[in-house]
């Protein structure tokens, strides 16, 4: 066994700290290893500091920022600074943790949150060696170092192995026995297909003595559909599917076709990094299939507030917010619902950056989509057109006119086609306005202009409101007002009819009109 | 619509009289001109087909210089027009609203001796869809759209027209009515920001996300699978890793399988295959004194890892042993027995839970219809979540009410009687019916303890039926009289045999 080397100023500090920790974790790292920020120092800050001292710009006190060397560094207004490396004792971020005055303590009495001893020996350590800063280990790049050396060759089947038992190694233990064979089998159909194997499963495994028998179970397993059963629930619990609106209508809805495209791109072993763009973004792929778009329900699951008297915007503000939060926790781990309020107390996220991760998903309609399943796609084709030839055969179905002296020469074909147009003609005669129909013209009609220019048809006090796009359906009308925007409307050869300026401006867009 | 109200240079115009093609009830056009915002203008039933509502104003409108028009869409009315669009005119007769469509109507404005053949024709088109005489005949083709099948819906995005954005800002304190300065999308600055030519927008986002230079990812994500089969990760707060999670117990192990999965393609069946081939994995769970002692929540990985089934994987092994689980794969959720009070009483948005029969009625877990307000029971008293919120750990707590579910559960009741059943049906002694059954249920064959005390327990409950002590009829379900006394004594120990914990938990 090794001694830990104790710096010999150290060792009145280790006295002291035997006698105050009882009952406490000593951390053994406090005297024996090099303070290491990451492991010794941040969550001592975290815990007692950065709640005033941190992140969150609006709660700083004393614009005294610990998060960040440069700051903890910078002289304060006071002339002190927090932290000299190098220099505990003329470190006002020592002083102030070893004051006894309750006015100048730190973190203050009323925090309820006080430094034990062995914190304050680590603190003091650290900024002793240089107060070194570390960034946060899970917002480095991961490194693939090689699976260290054991002394037990034998037992690592592959790499995992031997971090495992590296590390068993140095805690002076040993790995257990391997489960017997009813035991495994269980467990692993258990944990691929989430169901337990039948009585006669389990004896041709326990029965084949192969070297690869568990991984032969292990291969079939992974290719049963009930493998991509059991891995979408787990999923869904992080999408938070379910059936309904929540809330206090809680109505139903429909986004089961989502949860069935979960479990076909698990069993389809989907890569992870295609399976998170088509949930988020299928919708913009190019060419996006109707899977593609199906899978954009993940964040479809937020829930929908349809009680009376709430402002819908201000649910889809919180669906927001529940999208950001959810991808913060599925694919960064990290707690960004906190941002949503104010800066992160503990990480480096601002209230500012929280938005503008929010503005990435703040730009999508929200709509139902009906999905194109190629049988109903066929049928529905089949009853369209059945539909068609029954319109086209309409007037073969229109009642013949009785036969008389004055139609005796004609087929009932021919009687049927005169006896539609004449209906035709009365229904025109009612429905037309007049002088050519049925009411009347209050207006004298202006002068017929050919057909052929159906034209602007706006009045003149929406001109400023509305796109020239908006206005005219015709291409002339539209190069007209473009060549000139004083267009003059009333040189718009406009047909006589009164009623053509029913529909003043006609849009096909909601968005051309600003209002 | 709730109200319609117009100004012309900040002086309000009035309305005289409103006319509509279709009105829900007493909502009409005029209840949009009332002043009222509790009523309004419903074309409710008449979806699907072109409404239009006329408002005439009171007195012509002289030339303004603005004019503001205000469709209110009030909270307390709700009642939405679709795809709108919006039309005046200068005409000043009382106009009324028809059902006309508005090209007809131009074509009805030429006079008859003028129209081309092409525009007569398109005029009997119409009025062979309106005409009188073929009432009958237009009946038979409305069942025709009846007959057509409706498309499944579900719920999507879509991406809006780029020049169409929705601006987002700041909310102060988070607070939806405290909006600030407006700002553009950008990803975190502690980790690598996006190629600066990548467009600002959902799919770039999610691009980023995966990008094989987010720290984050691949670990988080392997975390999670780790905890899938260790009942805990490497790092613990699967959920957080930054400043206030916990530090990883296995680092290099972590970093490793991240990194990992990057390189195999970030294939999860590789890394599944991987795991579970370990030896590490496929320790067993015995736990000695020491490591009692020295590591009771297993951090460092000296044994198998042992802990209770999920909910849903509870009731799915528990039909599985009994061969009465649906294997069909997806479609509509299905209604499971439950007892009705649990989305009828107090519950919010009143369902009427209609047990499925058939086949529904064993589908797996996940295809519970999942109501969130009144979640599945027997889902609930294991811990699954409500689907309100994205949840990346599931707790596993002990009650007494999860050995009184599967006691007592109509579902569970329902598998203890068809092993009865089949136990009666293929009859065998009564120590290999006891195997088997023991067998089915946790896959190891009984020690002869275990056995015997079955075996014991089987005769007892069979004297208690034979002895009218308990209804035969009641526990078996449907019987046939001659074996209904071992058939119910039967069902009894398939209830036992689920009720022990080792029927629960993924050894």
């Amino acid at each position: 066994m090794i001694r830990p080397v104790i710096h010999p100023v150290l060792r009145r500090f280790l006295l002291l700290l035997v006698s105050w920790t009882v009952g406490q974790i000593v951390p053994q790292q406090a005297c024996a290893q090099p303070i290491d920020f990451a492991r010794d120092v941040r969550p001592i800050l975290a815990r007692h500091c950065f709640k005033c001292h941190g992140p969150d710009d609006n709660a700083r006190k004393a614009n005294l920022r610990l998060d960040s060397r440069e700051r903890a560094l910078a002289t304060a207004r006071s002339g002190r600074k927090a932290i000299v490396p190098g220099n505990a004792d003329n470190s006002e971020l020592i002083q102030r943790i070893t004051a006894t005055d309750p006015t100048e303590i730190m973190p203050p009495p009323a925090a309820k949150n006080p430094l034990s001893g062995a914190q304050k020996l680590i603190l003091r350590r650290w900024i002793a060696a240089g107060a070194d800063y570390q960034t946060h280990w899970s917002f480095l790049r991961p490194r693939q170092l090689p699976a260290p050396p054991v002394r037990n060759a034998q037992w690592p089947k592959n790499p995992i192995d031997r971090f495992v038992l590296a590390r068993l190694e140095n805690s002076g233990l040993q790995p257990a026995q391997p489960a017997d064979r009813y035991t495994l089998i269980r467990r692993v159909y258990l944990d691929l297909i989430g169901l337990p194997p039948t009585p006669a499963e389990a004896d041709a495994f326990v029965a084949d003595s192969s070297p690869d028998s568990y991984e032969k179970v292990v291969d079939r397993l992974l290719e049963s559909p009930h493998y991509g059963e059991r891995w979408a629930r787990r999923w869904l619990d992080l999408a938070r599917y379910a059936d309904t609106n929540g809330y206090e209508k809680d109505r139903p809805r429909s986004i089961w076709p989502y949860r069935d495209w979960v479990i076909a791109a698990i069993n389809a072993d989907m890569p992870f990094d295609q399976f998170t763009i088509e949930q988020l973004a299928g919708d913009m792929l190019p060419n996006a299939t109707p899977a593609q778009r199906i899978a954009t329900g993940f964040h479809r699951n937020t829930m929908i507030n349809e009680e009376g008297g709430i402002d819908p915007l201000e649910f889809r503000f919180h669906a927001l917010t529940d999208r950001v939060g959810t991808t913060g926790t599925v694919w960064l781990g990290l707690t960004l619902g906190c941002v949503q309020c104010h800066s992160h107390k503990y990480d480096p996220i601002s209230h500012r950056e929280y938005y503008q991760f929010m503005a990435f998903l703040n730009n999508a309609d929200e709509p139902e989509y009906e999905i194109p399943v190629p049988e109903l796609v066929s049928r529905r084709r089949e009853i369209e057109g059945e539909i068609v030839a029954r319109n086209a055969d309409l007037p073969n179905r229109f009642p013949a006119e009785p036969a008389s002296s004055a139609n005796d020469k004609c087929s009932e074909k021919e009687r049927r086609a005169a006896h539609l147009e004449k209906r035709l003609d009365a229904w025109l005669t009612r429905s037309q306005p007049k002088p050519y129909g049925g009411f009347p013209c209050v207006r004298a009609p202006r002068p017929v202009t050919p057909r052929a220019s159906p034209c602007c048809r706006t009045a003149p006090f929406w001109r400023a409101a509305i796109k020239p796009s908006a206005m005219c359906t015709t291409s002339r009308c539209r190069q007209t007002f473009a060549a000139s925007p004083r267009f003059d409307w009333k040189s718009c050869p406009t047909i006589a009819c009164p009623r053509r300026d029913l529909d003043a401006f006609i849009t096909k867009d909601r968005s051309a009109i600003s209002f | 619509m709730s109200e319609l109200t117009a100004t012309a240079d900040k002086r309000p115009l009035i309305f005289q009289s409103a006319s509509q093609t279709f009105a829900a009830g007493n909502s009409n056009a005029a209840a949009a001109i009332d002043g009222n915002p509790l009523t309004g203008w419903s074309i409710n039933g008449g979806q699907g087909r072109d409404q239009n509502a006329v408002f005439l104003l009171a007195k012509p409108l002289t030339v303004e210089k603005e004019v503001q028009v205000r469709l209110v869409f009030e909270r307390y009315y709700a009642a939405g027009l679709g795809r709108f669009r919006f039309s005046v005119t200068t005409d000043p007769r009382s106009l009324q609203a028809r059902s006309t469509p508005a090209n007809i109507e131009e074509l009805l404005c030429i006079p008859a001796h003028r129209l081309t053949p092409n525009e007569r024709d398109r005029l009997r088109e119409y009025y062979l869809s309106v005409a009188p005489e073929l009432t009958a005949v237009r009946a038979e083709i409305q069942k025709l759209h009846a007959r057509m099948p409706a498309f499944p819906t579900t719920l999507v995005m879509a991406e809006r027209p780029s020049e169409n954005p929705r601006p987002t800002h700041v909310h102060r304190r988070g607070e939806f009515l405290q909006p600030t300065e407006v700002v553009n999308p950008e990803v975190l600055s502690i980790l690598p920001g996006m190629p600066s030519d990548a467009s600002r927008n959902r799919l770039s986002f999610a691009r980023w996300l995966v990008d094989p230079a987010n720290p984050l990812v691949g670990r988080v994500t392997m975390n999670r699978q780790w905890a899938a089969f260790f009942g805990r990760g490497i790092v613990r707060t699967t959920e957080d890793f930054g400043v206030q999670g916990q530090a990883p117990s296995h680092p290099e192990l972590l970093d490793w399988l991240a990194v990992e999965f990057v390189n195999r393609g970030w294939s999860m069946k590789k890394m599944h295959r991987l795991i579970v081939t370990s030896a590490t994995y496929q320790q067993s769970s015995q736990l000695s004194p020491e490591l009692r002692d020295s590591d009771p929540e297993n951090r460092l990985l000296a044994r198998g890892p042992r802990f209770r089934l999920e909910a849903e994987l509870i009731r799915d092994a528990a039909l599985a042993t009994s061969g009465l689980l649906t294997r069909k794969l997806g479609g509509a959720s299905v209604f499971p027995p439950q007892p009705a009070s649990v989305t009828t009483e107090g519950a919010y948005g009143g369902l009427a839970w209609r047990a499925s029969s058939g086949p529904d009625r064993y589908r797996r877990g996940l295809y519970t219809y999942s109501k969130r307000t009144a979640p599945f029971a027997m889902f609930s008293t294991f811990d699954a979540p409500s689907g309100e919120a994205c949840v990346a750990r599931r707790e596993a707590s002990n009650t007494p009410l999860q050995a009184l579910t599967v006691l007592n559960d109509t579902v569970f009741m329902e598998i203890a009687q068809e092993h009865g059943r089949h136990l009666v049906n293929n009859p065998k002694p009564v120590s290999e019916g006891i195997t088997e059954l023991f067998r089915r249920c946790l896959t190891r064959p009984p020690a002869p303890d275990e056995r015997d005390a079955l075996i014991r327990f089987f005769h007892a409950q069979r004297q208690r039926f034979a002895k009218n002590e308990l209804n035969a009829a009641t526990i078996a379900g449907t019987a046939t009289s001659a074996g209904r006394d071992a058939q119910a004594a039967w069902t009894v120990v398939a209830r036992a045999i689920m009720n022990l914990d080792e029927f629960c938990v993924r050894d």
